[in-house]
């Protein structure tokens, strides 16, 4: 069973910065590939801030995206499944274990896919995009609820 | 669907990526000093190989980052991608 949800508005900001600066914000810095609960890792020196934060000491660029993204939540063992409609990513633990996000495509539409939990997803996308993901979710899960 | 090595998120679906044209290019240091011929071959003219091409690729769907690749024309088969920078690897035979 999959529930799909949409969740309310949040403060993000995007970091770029070499990683000496980034650690003077006091969080633990998430491994590439990976995210922890405040900090998404989503390529070289830059990462996704989902904390407020103070500025860092040194070169860094530093930008409120709050109102860029929408956040979707999927929830479910067979979130994998839906997901892979539109992504074409290995979902699978091996390749995609808890802690693990990526920027990555769905359908037409760029993604940030964060796994916090086992059967927990986060899927955030341009505010532009979120209609156009949420109608091709939506049909995807139709799809795979059919009889 | 190709799975593309990015040197820093791993293999990733052709559809993350894009192709940028041929690598190891080098902006000539002086461009006042090169005649029309000379700068045009910087500007415009390419290597278009039947065989082992040195491109450069961007992983633009996913950590954004330019990167280096030795790909097959014909075959589309990557030897090797690599960070810019880097050495570039010989093509395997």
């Amino acid at each position: 069973m999959v529930e799909l949800r949409e969740l309310p508005p949040f403060r993000c900001t995007l970091l770029q910065a070499s990683a000496e600066v980034a650690a003077t914000l006091g969080h633990r810095l998430p491994a590439p590939l990976t995210a922890t609960d405040a900090m998404l890792w989503l390529g070289p020196e830059e990462w996704l801030l989902l904390e407020d934060v103070v500025p860092p000491s040194g070169p860094a660029s530093l930008v409120d995206v709050s109102d860029r993204y929408r956040a979707l939540a999927v929830r479910g063992a067979g979130a994998p499944a839906l997901l892979n409609e539109g992504c074409p990513l290995d979902l699978a633990d091996a390749a995609f274990p808890t802690g693990h996000c990526a920027r990555t495509v769905f359908g037409k539409a760029e993604v940030i896919l964060w796994r916090p939990g086992a059967d927990e997803w986060r899927i955030l996308v341009a505010r532009s995009f979120a209609p156009y993901l949420l109608a091709l979710l939506h049909e995807a899960l139709a799809d795979l609820t059919a009889t | 669907m190709l799975l593309i090595h990015c040197p820093w998120c791993g293999d990733r679906a052709e559809l993350e990526f894009r192709h940028c044209g041929e690598a190891h290019l080098v902006r000539p240091a002086d461009p006042a000093a090169l005649d029309d011929t000379q700068w045009a071959a910087y500007l415009a003219f390419r290597d278009n190989p039947r065989g082992w091409a040195r491109e450069r690729w961007r992983h633009v769907h996913g950590c954004g980052r330019f990167f280096n690749a030795l790909r097959h024309t014909l075959t589309d088969r990557f030897a090797a991608t690599y960070k810019p920078g880097e050495a570039w690897p010989e093509p395997p035979i």
